[in-house]
């Protein structure tokens, strides 16, 4: 057989894993944007200190590998606190959750700074509450231009998810090392599982394109 | 945690030495293709620049270990013998051309179209104009860029443990699997790649402020 016939054959094969690492990411999506509201309204806090937590929380999470990450929460911290096995795929998801939290933060951010002192001070004396400021204003310009980034920030996530086959989860990546070992082919299921990983990626960096040009132009002026 | 670093720090920092290796090598041979992939896709032929473009979008639209798995898979079917740190810094190479060759475009591209122009109309040559013209004003925005890169790079690295390429997360898991000493050494592991990349986006960073200023200098002048 050649190998595009055998790329072809293990495919199907590879469905179950693709469907993990989809789970996996959308949860740890999810969870890195409900990580990131805290970090943003730390940002923003008035006393320093809470302030300086964050940006240290944020540069702990840059000047770590996720692989590192990942090892630590599996391995190092059940054998520090003298906890028995911990679920790897929820391990995984908060992992990646966290790392993608800290980024997903400085996008919000990014988003918040680029609405105009005006608005909030338009929105101040109209007498709306600091929910409805929120709520009617700042959120609806900032979302704009923060969803391209945050688009973008999913195919990070998507890229750096086959770090969980390292700690036994049957991701995309360690079902095609499985089907390798079962057929003695080593080629043909990797390039199988980085075709399927091409084409959510790529459809994700399209959309994240799309969204950025219809997005832009009616955003914000400034 | 003092026996630990007496009995096993000469292999951690051996390991260490490994990431650095396969990210410098890595890395400047990939950038020096990446620069060249750049410059194509800012190039006339249309072929060249289609395949730069498909190379850049394989590269960029899969993980790095899935990038990394199969070169080994394709040396070990091919039956070649070669090192694993030397399939690693392949993969290293690989990823950084492909990274490079966008911030390059991306820099080409914001550049105004007018200076080209001018530097034709002064009777510059082809040679002339990059050297001159163009290249220095795409350091600026290049040079950042490749700062980043490197520290993106390091942290992808960590991945290549898993291909036994002897760099400092394959060297944590065998001092691990000799000594049990789980967190201890995971942390000692960590805070090394803290520093590293730390420093690396530090410098970028810097390099970003510096660049801006000279480049306000310039204008002011």
């Amino acid at each position: 057989m050649d190998l595009a016939t055998r790329v072809a054959a293990t495919l199907p094969l590879l469905l179950d894993g693709l469907w993990t690492t989809l789970v996996i990411c959308t949860a740890s999506m999810v969870m890195a944007v409900v990580m990131a509201v805290p970090l943003v309204a730390a940002r923003r806090s008035r006393h320093r200190w809470i302030a300086g937590l964050a940006i240290g929380w944020v540069g702990l999470i840059r000047g770590l590998p996720i692989v590192i990450l990942v090892l630590l929460m599996y391995f190092g911290l059940p054998a520090l606190l003298d906890f028995g096995r911990v679920p790897a795929f929820w391990v995984g998801v908060v992992a990646l959750g966290l790392n993608g939290g800290a980024f997903v933060s400085e996008i919000l951010r990014a988003a918040i700074a680029r609405v105009p002192p005006g608005q909030w001070e338009a929105a101040a004396a109209l007498g709306l509450s600091r929910v409805s400021v929120w709520r009617l204003v700042v959120i609806p310009q900032m979302l704009p231009v923060a969803l391209p980034a945050l688009v973008g920030e999913a195919t990070f996530i998507v890229k750096a998810s086959p770090v969980l086959s390292l700690i036994t989860v049957v991701d995309l990546t360690r079902r095609s090392q499985q089907v390798a070992m079962q057929t003695f082919d080593p080629l043909a299921p990797m390039l199988a599982a980085a075709l399927l990983y091409f084409v959510v990626l790529f459809a994700l960096s399209r959309l994240a394109a799309v969204l950025e040009a219809r997005l832009a132009p009616q955003g914000l002026a400034a | 945690m003092n026996d630990l670093i007496s009995s096993h720090g000469a292999l951690i920092a051996e390991g260490f030495l490994g990431t650095m290796r396969v990210v410098a090598i890595g890395f400047v041979s990939g950038a020096l293709a990446g620069a060249v992939l750049g410059a194509i896709a800012c190039g006339r032929a249309d072929w060249a620049r289609m395949l730069v473009r498909c190379y850049v979008e394989v590269i960029r639209n899969t993980p790095f270990l899935v990038q990394a798995s199969l070169i080994f898979a394709l040396f070990g079917v091919a039956g070649v013998r070669v090192s694993t740190m030397a399939l690693g810094t392949a993969a290293v190479a690989l990823y950084t051309a492909a990274y490079m060759a966008e911030i390059v475009r991306g820099a080409y591209r914001a550049l105004p179209a007018g200076q080209s122009d001018a530097a034709r109309a002064l009777g510059l040559g082809r040679m002339a104009r990059l050297r001159k013209v163009i290249v220095p004003q795409l350091l600026p925005a290049v040079i950042p860029g490749a700062a980043n890169l490197v520290a993106t790079v390091t942290k992808e690295s960590a991945f290549l443990a898993a291909l036994s390429v002897a760099e400092l997360t394959f060297a944590g898991q065998v001092a691990i699997s000799q000594t049990f000493r789980v967190f201890e050494i995971w942390a000692i592991v960590g805070a090394l790649y803290l520093v590293l990349i730390l420093s690396l986006l530090g410098i970028a960073a810097r390099l970003e402020r510096g660049l801006v200023w000279a480049r306000a200098q310039q204008q002011r002048r």
